[in-house]
């Protein structure tokens, strides 16, 4: 789970009620493999989702925030590990609306089977990706010789442009967003061999 | 689809080929973990040495054999990862450094 403060100017200012607190709270999973004994490579994926009715309409946004990293670490002492991370980062951002419509070639045909009144969902989304790196520092307790509890603290530094969005291979203008500088507190269950 | 699945899984099952030995705590894996911690056991001996600490578990010195490979584990890990070695340390000062760096100019405002 992972704790950050991204700005959302232009959904602060929209009619969506503010999630507070929950809005900055992420879901983190990550996978790594030890290849040497100091270090580790793996992938990294933060989650920032929100969901929620715009008009009526089921509307959902959500960051990915997705990392290649390198960990390193060593022992201070026995069960007790400290580590730092290094990454470059690939993420996602999107922006989906579903709506319920009357289309009339389906009226038509769902009539002729006796129905009528019948709204069909359309969903479509909005997209963007941009780049970014993300460095951290942590302790990992090891619960079990499988298990640890692992804390750690670092930032996220993104290149979003609001400007490079594209909805139907078009592109748009996104929100305004200041996830440029992000803190990032990280409490994890780490669960491996 | 379901049923390819679970034949899939029941064959990868009863494929295992599982060695049982008369005291599962003097098993072969149980005791290479016991000697060199639970990291020494490759991923293709896994099944069998979850299955040998399954069994053993059960048996009087069940207990004292868990607590010992946990042991022997933790000391493992600390003797191979000690100190950072060759590149690591160059990673480690790299994020130490930015995530200082970040968190002092955010403190300053910059």
């Amino acid at each position: 789970m992972g704790y950050s403060s991204p700005k959302y100017k232009t959904f602060a200012e929209s009619p969506f009620p503010s999630l507070g607190f929950l809005e900055s709270m992420m879901f983190n999973f990550s996978f790594s493999y030890q290849f040497y004994s100091n270090a580790r490579v793996g992938y990294s994926q933060w989650i920032s989702f929100k969901s929620d009715k715009y008009e009526g309409e089921d509307f959902s946004r959500s960051f990915k925030y997705r990392a290649l990293v390198i960990e390193t670490f060593y022992f201070p002492m026995k069960q007790l590990e400290l580590n730092f991370t290094l990454g470059p980062m690939i993420n996602k951002g999107s922006i989906s609306l579903a709506t319920k419509q009357t289309i009339d070639a389906w009226d038509d045909l769902l009539e002729e089977f006796d129905n009528s009144g019948i709204n069909v969902s359309a969903s479509d989304e909005m997209t963007t990706t941009f780049i970014g790196i993300t460095s951290s520092v942590g302790a990992r307790y090891y619960i079990r010789p499988y298990t640890a509890v692992e804390l750690q603290i670092g930032f996220m530094e993104n290149y979003y442009n609001e400007n490079n969005w594209s909805f139907k291979d078009q592109d748009i203008k996104g929100p305004n967003i200041d996830i440029k500088d992000l803190p990032v507190f990280t409490f994890g269950m780490v669960y491996g061999w | 689809m379901r049923l390819a699945i679970t034949l899939c899984l029941c064959s990868c099952l009863f494929g295992l080929d599982v060695k049982k030995t008369e005291n599962p705590c003097q098993s072969e894996l149980i005791i290479k973990a016991r000697k060199e911690g639970m990291r020494s056991i490759k991923p293709a001996e896994l099944p069998q040495y979850i299955i040998d600490l399954w069994f053993c578990r059960k048996e009087a010195a069940g207990k004292r054999t868990m607590q010992l490979i946990n042991k022997t584990t933790y000391e493992a890990d600390q003797e191979n990862s000690a100190k950072m070695q060759g590149f690591t340390s160059t990673c480690a000062y790299c994020a130490s450094v930015s995530v200082v760096f970040f968190y002092m100019s955010k403190i300053s405002g910059n």
